[in-house]
């Protein structure tokens, strides 16, 4: 394909970058409901959620972020301590 | 600087770009937005077949059954509401962060 102007590239950089944000977003809201689904939905699926089943998928995906800032913050925290360690020794 | 960061496709196009560029620009970003909607559908669509058949096809018969049948039907709805459920939580949770690294941000200058 032949070269676009520097303008027109430039914003079809910013796009190519903002889809590829959006899928990313897109892909963890797939694995969540799969994984919210399982967790969640303990009956016969019939004409409307309980209120527990619509709460439990909710805080589904909230927990699971809770889930992942503290496994993250965790690793740093270890991390951390493993240099400290290091350098005192 | 120009009007970018907008993610319409309307002709917010800055002088430099020619007009074959500007189309040739608004082609891809639409074949690649629509290759984009197609692949979620898809991996929607795998993803209900595969739960609903767990949730009402417990035993495989020699046929498919009214009851297993409204149990899909309901399946179907119920799984599109999860799916809303989840994306409606995670993009409400995604601002809430952002919005809370800003503050600390702010806070920090």
């Amino acid at each position: 394909m032949d070269q676009f102007d520097p303008a027109t590239q430039r914003e079809l950089d910013a796009f190519l970058r903002r889809e590829q944000a959006a899928a990313k977003v897109q892909s963890t809201i797939h694995t969540l409901s799969g994984l919210c689904w399982d967790k969640c939905i303990k009956s016969t699926p019939s004409n409307k959620f309980s209120s527990s089943e619509a709460s439990c998928l909710t805080n589904c995906v909230d927990r699971w972020m809770d889930t992942s800032k503290f496994l993250i913050q965790n690793l740093q925290e270890k991390q951390k301590q493993q240099q400290s360690q290091s350098l005192t020794n | 600087m120009f009007g970018f960061g907008s993610s319409s496709s309307s002709s917010s196009t800055p002088e430099s770009a020619s007009p074959v560029d500007a189309s040739k620009k608004e082609q891809i970003m639409n074949a690649l937005r629509s290759e984009v909607m197609q692949a979620n559908a898809a991996l929607l669509v795998e993803n209900m077949n595969n739960k609903c058949y767990t949730a009402c096809i417990p035993q495989p018969g020699a046929a498919i059954s009214n009851s297993e049948k409204t149990c899909l039907a309901n399946c179907q709805e119920r799984f599109m509401d999860a799916f809303n459920i989840v994306s409606r939580s995670y993009h409400a949770r995604l601002s809430k962060e952002r919005m809370e690294s800003l503050s600390v941000d702010t806070q920090s200058l």
